[in-house]
């Protein structure tokens, strides 16, 4: 498991308790390099936002709305966080999702599912804890809209974009742990995409090991519906691993470049992904021959892309699936819909 | 020429079949060996009984029905290997079938492969997003789950029955 190192367990404390004091210049807004805050400048306030789970445990109660397709959904979670990167979900409501529960050791995830008896084995989504708060800064655009409070907390409201392209996330960071305690994901097409905001929270309690270990209930099997890989960094070995050729673009328009690639399979697909980033925003981009992958049956149709094309979204995540020279692609990223299909347009025309 | 080589030919001698040299043989023969003239005399009166026996009249078309015949044979004979056509058109449509299955089992992996693709592909994105240090890990594991249903084959959830959550 990753450690962090306890000076920046303690340097993200003391920064917590001796920076951000509260004060009526709070009101003002700027960007990075502004001093505002009783002195505290924006980076320091998204470096206390970084490095606060690593040195904040909490339990509490969350509520996520997700534009996915035309419908805004809603879900209630319990959510306890356990230094560095652990993490127990208990879901609350609809009752479709009622009585799932996540458990993240930080290595792996497990996630049972009450009503098919089945506990699905999966990689860690637990935050990294290597962050270089400087490296983030320079590819991220951010503002200081003010100051509000949430659930009795104080919070300074933050407006992050990436420093290429749109879309725009907002964070009501607490003041005094640097936890998100609110969040916004902006679309400049859709508007507001997704949000997720603490109803109750506690800090600091004695937050027990075992809840972060995988434990369900007897006789429930575990499965891992994708197969496990490891990424590749020659073409060759990648087009070996699946069988067949793949369009492989070193650089994509915006500034994203190639980062790795790796074989993906689960169940009758097989596809080989690549991973483009351009510092704040990831890119998958995911290749199957059109003759083992059919046309998607679900998504809205995009007339630019051919007749099979279509796009899917979760939240401020898209997905355009279409068809071209015969291969099947798929372009995965947290950008605006016209401009993922833009870049669609520019990897391989339809035909 | 030996006594039963004589005897042997008596019968075509006795009806002039024989060539004109093998005749005066006989002739001779015969007419000094007593045994082959009591033999040829057996034989002349044979075939003076025979000869009074009245001689069964043919149907007119007997020619025409025997080569008839004779021509049905061999083309029967000639397609004896082949089945009776119920039985070729069974065993065409099965060839077909078999030869179908693979195409058939193919498709519906297609299907089912673009099925799952999106669920696949956004559960094997999401590790890739959380390097995002701000990004809110509920969000995450709220999208992989649902995708984890679909690729396990349980269809209730997704964004089809999205509905019961507005």
């Amino acid at each position: 498991m990753r450690r962090i190192g306890s000076m920046a367990v303690v340097a993200s404390a003391c920064a917590a308790v001796v920076l951000l004091s509260p004060g009526p210049a709070w009101m003002q807004t700027g960007t990075q390099g502004t001093r505002m805050l009783g002195g505290v400048t924006v980076a320091q306030i998204v470096t206390h936002a970084l490095l606060a789970a690593q040195t904040v445990d909490y339990e509490g109660t969350k509520v996520l709305s997700v534009l996915r397709g035309p419908l805004m959904e809603t879900v209630t979670v319990n959510e306890a966080h356990k230094r560095p990167n652990r993490m127990r979900l208990e879901f609350l409501s609809p009752e479709g999702v009622a009585g799932r529960l996540v458990v993240d050791d930080g290595v792996q995830t497990w996630h049972y599912e009450p009503r098919i008896h089945t506990v699905i084995q999966g990689p860690s989504l637990g935050a990294p804890i290597d962050v270089r708060t400087d490296r983030w800064m320079e590819r991220h655009t951010v503002k200081l809209l003010g100051v509000e409070e949430v659930i009795g907390r104080t919070t300074a409201v933050l407006s992050i974009q990436p420093r290429e392209g749109r879309g725009e996330r907002r964070l009501w960071i607490d003041r005094t742990t640097g936890i998100a305690l609110r969040t916004e994901d902006r679309d400049p097409a859709d508007g507001l995409v997704a949000t997720t905001y603490f109803t109750r929270i506690s800090y600091a309690l004695n937050i027990p090991d075992a809840l972060f270990r995988p434990r369900f209930p007897a006789g429930a099997p575990v499965v891992s519906p994708t197969e496990p890989s490891r990424p590749l960094v020659a073409v060759g070995a990648l087009e070996k691993a699946v069988g067949f050729r793949v369009i492989v673009p070193p650089s994509l328009p915006g500034g994203f470049t190639l980062q790795g690639g790796e074989p993906v399979t689960g169940g009758p697909v097989t596809a080989a992904r690549l991973h483009y980033s351009d510092g704040a925003r990831a890119l998958a981009l995911f290749v199957a021959p059109a003759g083992r992958l059919g046309p998607p049956g679900r998504g809205a149709a995009i007339a630019a892309l051919g007749p099979q094309a279509r796009a899917l979204g979760w939240g401020g995540t898209r997905m355009v699936q279409w068809e071209s020279r015969g291969q099947r692609l798929t372009l995965v990223g947290q950008l605006p819909l016209g401009d993922l299909i833009s870049l669609a347009e520019t990897i391989a025309p339809p035909r | 020429m030996s006594i039963h080589r004589i005897q042997h030919d008596l019968s075509a001698y006795l009806d002039g079949e024989l060539p004109p040299e093998e005749m005066a043989d006989v002739r001779r023969h015969v007419a000094q060996c007593q045994a082959c003239q009591d033999e040829l005399e057996e034989l002349r009166s044979t075939k003076k009984l025979l000869g009074r026996l009245a001689q069964p009249e043919l149907p007119h078309d007997f020619a025409r029905e025997l080569w008839s015949r004779i021509e049905q044979k061999p083309r029967q004979r000639r397609w004896m290997w082949l089945p009776h056509p119920a039985v070729a058109l069974a065993a065409i449509a099965l060839a077909l079938v078999l030869a179908a299955v693979p195409l058939v089992r193919g498709h519906l992996e297609r299907l089912k492969a673009a099925e799952v693709s999106p669920d696949l592909f956004i559960r094997t994105y999401m590790p890739i997003v959380a390097e995002d240090p701000l990004m809110d890990r509920a969000f995450l594991t709220l999208i992989t789950t649902d995708a984890n249903l679909r690729l396990v084959g349980d269809e209730a959830r997704g964004e089809a029955r999205g509905d019961s959550r507005r």
